[in-house]
């Protein structure tokens, strides 16, 4: 599901590179193109991670400002669109950690994990997407981030890497270990050979 | 007729490794030809690239669900820009060079330049120090060199810091000598900084120490 935000071409106006040398020399109608275009990928990918809309809207207006601040200083070694993802990423992890949210994540996780499906509920939810859904939203901020980067933002192994600023292969070792937790979670709703 | 070039050999569990990417399109040309040879004789590969394309169809169901951000919020964002200076591009003689590294690093902390040019005056110390390294090394230009790193301490543990918006450089310079840290990098998108401890440090000493220190530091990680 590769949305807005990917390098534009011709055709979809000035790439994101140019728009960012724009935004460098204080040009808002630059600035506001690339909101245009990112809004929606930063939107969900902060909304997967952080949850609570209102400090969702806080970092995203934090990693605008953030853009704007340091596009000068973009050194083009990633694509604008791992860059743009790599600061919502700190200011979201800033900002979880300030408020302690990292402990109550893993609390709120343990008591959503209270909740899930129990095998004998399984007539009732058979729907498989919902269960999966539902039991995606168990992982840990780490593991919803590397899920999100790869299936939504569709960024390849390196790109998730620059985003993150790790090795491509912890970037798959993340994504191993994410999908090993979500088949124990699977095979616990009762889901048979959920675990290969 | 063409001959096939046969894909490299990878295993089961590099495919494994890899089937969510592959789902989503974004493997290399080569990585997507091996994966697709794997998966032609492996129903066990099969069975789970059906399971990753679920979760992908899922995840991105559930996104797309989501919608957009409030409206609003990019008026407020645009309201802000003006109490906002923008960087200035780092020359790249400066980005690079040895002698001039730390203090540029450490300067993208400071919010103004009036304040730069104070704690320029207190970083006098470290780059007097950061010079002698460079000297001694026997460095000659051109290559990337950090100015703040000796030698012992970048090949220690890693930490990932961010300090705080305002925190004084004199201070920040301070705690990381206290900790016998140096800056290897930074500062990446968002501020954050690489900072290498002595080898042998005690990794969980340096974060508690650092994250005691909350009027400096915003956020403190272990690196990789």
């Amino acid at each position: 599901m590769k949305t807005a935000g990917s390098n534009a071409k011709s055709g979809d106006g000035p790439s994101d590179v140019v728009l960012l040398q724009r935004i460098a020399g204080g040009d808002r109608i630059a600035f506001t193109e690339l909101y245009r275009r990112l809004q929606r990928p930063l939107f969900g990918y902060l909304m997967k991670l952080v949850r609570d809309r209102e400090m969702v809207e806080d970092v995203l207006n934090e990693t605008l400002l953030e853009v704007w601040r340091q596009a000068a200083r973009f050194e083009g070694r990633a694509s604008v669109n791992t860059w743009v993802f790599s600061i919502a990423h700190h200011r979201a992890v800033s900002r979880l950690r300030r408020k302690r949210e990292t402990a109550l994540d893993e609390e709120s996780a343990a008591a959503i994990e209270d909740q899930a499906p129990k095998p004998d509920q399984r007539a009732v939810d058979s729907d498989m997407s919902r269960l999966l859904a539902t039991l995606m939203e168990q992982l840990s901020f780490e593991h919803r981030e590397i899920l999100h980067l790869a299936y939504y933002q569709e960024f390849s192994v390196q790109e998730i890497a620059d985003a993150l600023d790790l090795p491509a292969n912890t970037v798959k070792t993340r994504m191993f270990y994410a999908r090993q937790r979500l088949k124990v979670l699977l095979q616990k709703s009762g889901v048979e050979g959920a675990v290969v | 007729m063409t001959e096939r070039r046969p894909a490299a050999p990878i295993s089961d569990e590099d495919v494994m490794e890899l089937l969510p990417w592959f789902a989503a399109g974004t493997t290399t040309p080569d990585e997507t030809k091996a994966i697709e040879q794997r998966l032609a004789s492996s129903p066990t590969l099969q069975a789970e690239l059906a399971l990753v394309r679920s979760e992908k169809q899922v995840w991105d169901e559930r996104t797309e669900a989501l919608g957009q951000p409030d409206p609003q919020l990019f008026d407020r964002v645009l309201a802000q820009l003006d109490g906002v200076r923008q960087f200035a591009p780092i020359a790249r003689d400066d980005r690079y060079s040895a002698r001039s590294g730390l203090l540029a690093r450490l300067s993208g902390l400071l919010p103004t330049l009036g304040v730069r040019l104070a704690m320029a005056a207190a970083c006098l110390v470290i780059v007097v120090e950061a010079a002698a390294i460079v000297h001694f090394a026997g460095s000659a230009g051109g290559t990337y060199q950090t100015a703040s790193a000796p030698d012992t301490a970048a090949s220690g543990p890693r930490l990932i810091v961010q300090f705080q918006a305002n925190a004084p450089l004199a201070a920040a310079g301070s705690l990381l000598a206290d900790l016998g840290a140096t800056i290897v990098r930074g500062p990446m998108p968002g501020g954050a900084y690489v900072i290498a401890l002595q080898p042998g440090a005690d990794v969980d000493a340096a974060l508690t120490a650092l994250r005691g220190h909350g009027d400096l530091v915003a956020s403190v990680d272990r690196g990789s």
